[in-house]
């Protein structure tokens, strides 16, 4: 054993060790007793994992706990008779492995009472103890195992890291398989250039002279329009905000410094984190206040439905672009703020050196280099304008009236909301279950939209190690 | 001489235009939700709004907008998104910038960058899938009988729970947080890391030593960040939990499910259809807002005052 590397992190090991009057260790019985306790332990945080999700797992935690109570009583003996040095952490796991054990013997198969709303499955506090047990006992089994140093002590701390990555990468695996499994098969060429149109209208003819109304009915169902409603969000949302967020970035930077800049700067953060309820009920105040005035037309949005009259809506694409604004401009502000902080400073002196006025310079120098920042901004803040639901949710309009700046604004995500949230199901009967296949198109238009701007990212810091 | 002067600085005059409207916004916004909620305030009063009543959608007539309930059932969903999404977030964060293995620590970071794409009402709608893995299962006594079962069936946790909506809104949070616990950890100076590892120490003890308490505010502020995302969403708790419910007789019941502010408001202000809504209801929606946004200041005082404790014990 290297008694130089040991440190403070392995300090009961130092002080055991350090009285050299033992007996000398066999090193093959030591590792036999370690890697059994290793696998038992590994066993052990593997079953929690299993029975974290099944329920016929039952007959295993008990005699998993006892056999790891037992093999970390073997351990403590050995270190204790052989080694001589005392682990009371080994005793304590080994005690409350004992305890879990107990106590999965008395619980009953299902839990309840004390009011709570359920009927706990006793497998769920079988995993947690189990992982919660077997885990730490892996972690300092395998501390020992790689021979007590500093570098075993880091070695021996990657489970704990490891275990929680992977089981929410799990969860994030299934979201995205099922999502593919469910949507996939279902999406056909049909679907995705049919609009949606389900109405009753009255179709005038004449006959003998005298008008007569025949009742008609369009039925059409497809996600056209939902597709093209994201696009047009996405469009709209990037005109308005480019050109805020980009004076934004420049004024914070180049122009003032002093309060006016702190106060953008706040509430810039503000808006980022500000809660997208109340961004809904902005938008609902927008379009009931301008209803009525001459603005109606713009922020309220009209249609016209078969019959040929003129409707008002609940609000239209223009006002969506707007309140989702709010969220990007913040997105490419700290986007243009990054790109011209990045600017060589040679650059910027040499073009002053050479006589350039501050507007040559920002429109010459500073705005090419930080370009492409303003592109990578633009990029999530379009990805974010495809995925957002609660600022469009109070406003929206089922889509049936085609899709231009100033109809009821509708998107991909207001659809999967109408065919999963709607309480009576009746747009889901008549859609389809296609709430998964636009789920799938949505995110592959929010994810290849980030995926773009994470090797815009890469290609940045590239060229700023070159500079 | 002096206009003239002022005219050469032309794009400083319109980006000062531009550039002020988001605060222009900001103001509005509040400004609205204030106004707003006059009616609500003077219809309702205090004692109508901090009441634990709530039949704000299902009545006919005007209702009762009790708001109790659903500032706890903010509390209750802060607690489990966020314990499940801190120590996922912290881990992912120390695997990236600390404990790497090759090639899979730097791909962490981008891993996060696409998975921050999803959009939430993804989330909400892949919810189903871990109530039939995880909670129907577990929470339901899913082995016993129907006729056997010691709880009314209509009232188990099938598909809607405060516990279901917090693990799928933490999974809406950590690609979001994993990255702001990552960068709190880089900002760790390279020469107090260095120091300590070159006196022989691991690197986990330089974690749990030396990066951990330099990082701590950092990663204070960055939580108070998440708690904000966790607070301010809508999709997914007015998806999976619903848009109101009474007051959970255990309070710490998670298995109930009670609506947060944010779906209460949701609720108020049309949840369920246009046709649903009122002047009154609306008012209340934006007096829901409103409480919102105190709350979230409240929280975010309570965070500014802890982080400079730990970095005044830092500095000593």
């Amino acid at each position: 054993m290297n008694i130089k590397n040991a440190t403070k992190s392995s300090s009961n090991y130092v002080n055991s060790t350090m009285n050299n009057d033992v007996r000398k260790p066999s090193r093959v019985l030591e590792k036999v007793i370690l890697i059994i306790t290793l696998f038992i332990s590994g066993l052990a945080v593997l079953l929690g994992i299993f029975s974290l999700s099944l329920n016929n797992l039952e007959i295993f935690p008990v005699p998993v706990f006892g056999i790891l109570a037992i093999c970390l009583l073997i351990l403590f003996l050995y270190m204790r008779h052989v080694k001589g040095k005392k682990d009371w952490k080994v005793v304590v796991f080994c005690g409350l492995s004992l305890i879990a054990l107990i106590l999965l013997r008395i619980l009953p198969e299902y839990l309840y009472g004390l009011n709570i709303n359920g009927i706990i499955h006793r497998s769920l506090i079988s995993g947690l103890l189990l992982i919660s047990i077997a885990l730490p006992s892996f972690c300092f089994t395998l501390f020992y195992f790689l021979g007590a140093s500093p570098k075993a002590s880091d070695l021996s701390h990657y489970p704990v890291i490891i275990l929680p990555i992977l089981l929410m990468l799990i969860l994030y695996g299934i979201i995205i398989v099922r999502v593919f499994q469910n949507g996939a098969p279902n999406i056909n060429w049909h679907m995705l250039i049919t609009p949606y149109r389900w109405q009753d209208f009255q179709q005038e003819t004449w006959q003998n002279n005298w008008p007569q109304w025949i009742n008609q009915s369009i039925h059409q169902t497809g996600i056209r329009n939902y597709i093209l409603g994201t696009l047009l969000l996405m469009l709209l949302t990037s005109i308005i905000s480019l050109p805020i967020g980009i004076a934004v970035g420049i004024y914070i930077t180049e122009y003032s410094r002093g309060l006016l800049a702190n106060i953008i700067k706040v509430s810039c953060s503000v808006l980022k984190s500000m809660s997208v309820f109340i961004l809904g009920l902005t938008a609902v105040s927008l379009v009931t206040y301008s209803s009525g005035t001459f603005l109606s037309k713009i922020f309220d949005g009209y249609f016209l439905d078969a019959n040929g009259n003129w409707h008002l809506a609940n609000g239209s694409f223009i006002t969506a672009a707007l309140i989702i604004s709010l969220l990007v401009i913040p997105i490419i502000a700290r986007a243009t703020e990054e790109g011209i902080r990045s600017v060589p400073l040679n650059l910027k002196e040499g073009s002053t050196a050479l006589g350039a006025s501050r507007q040559h310079t920002l429109f010459h120098i500073l705005l090419p280099w930080s370009y492409p920042n303003i592109v990578t901004g633009l990029i999530l803040g379009c990805a974010e304008a495809a995925g957002s639901l609660a600022t469009i949710w109070f406003i929206s309009g089922s889509g049936e009236f085609g899709v231009s700046p100033l109809s009821p604004v509708t998107s991909l995500t207001y659809f999967i909301y109408l065919c999963r949230g709607d309480y009576n199901l009746s747009f889901r009967k008549v859609e389809g279950a296609w709430e998964y296949s636009s789920a799938l198109i949505l995110i592959v238009i929010t994810v290849g939209l980030s995926i773009t701007a994470l090797v815009l990212k890469r290609k940045l810091s590239q060229r700023q190690r070159e500079a | 001489m002096q206009i003239k002067k002022k005219l050469k600085e032309w794009p400083s005059i319109i980006f000062l235009v531009f550039a002020i409207l988001p605060v222009i916004f900001l103001i509005l916004i509040v400004l609205n939700l204030v106004l707003n909620s006059r009616t609500a305030i003077s219809t309702l009063g205090f004692s109508g709004l901090f009441s634990t009543q709530i039949s704000g959608i299902y009545s006919s007539g005007q209702g009762l907008y009790g708001l109790i309930p659903a500032i706890w059932g903010t509390f209750l969903i802060i607690f489990v998104s966020m314990g499940i999404a801190i120590p996922v977030s912290l881990a992912m964060a120390i695997f990236s910038s600390e404990f790497t293995l090759g090639f899979l620590g730097k791909g962490m970071r981008a891993m996060l960058g696409i998975l921050s794409g999803i959009p939430s009402i993804v989330y909400a709608l892949m919810s189903i899938v871990f109530a039939q893995l995880f909670i129907i299962p577990k929470f339901t006594g899913a082995g016993i009988p129907p006729n056997q079962l010691p709880i009314p069936s209509q009232r188990l946790p099938y598909n809607t729970s405060t516990l279901l909506a917090g693990i799928m809104l933490s999974m809406l949070i950590i690609p979001f947080l994993a990255p702001l616990f990552d960068d709190a950890l880089r900002d760790v100076p390279h020469s107090l890391k260095e120091a300590s590892l070159a006196l022989g120490s691991g690197r986990w003890y330089t974690l749990k030593k030396v990066s951990f308490p330099h990082a701590l505010s950092g990663l204070i502020s960055a939580s108070s960040l998440g708690i904000l995302k966790a607070m301010g969403d809508v999709v997914i708790v007015g998806l999976v939990i619903g848009f109101e419910s009474p007051l959970p007789n255990p309070l710490f019941d998670i298995l109930k499910s009670t609506a947060p502010l944010t779906s209460t408001g949701a609720g108020f202000s049309g949840g369920f259809g246009q046709s649903l809504r009122s002047p009154l209801r609306d008012s209340a929606a934006n007096f829901t807002g409103l409480l919102l946004l105190i709350l979230a200041f409240i929280i975010l005082a309570l965070v500014y005052i802890l982080q400079r404790r730990f970095k005044k014990r830092y500095s000593q």
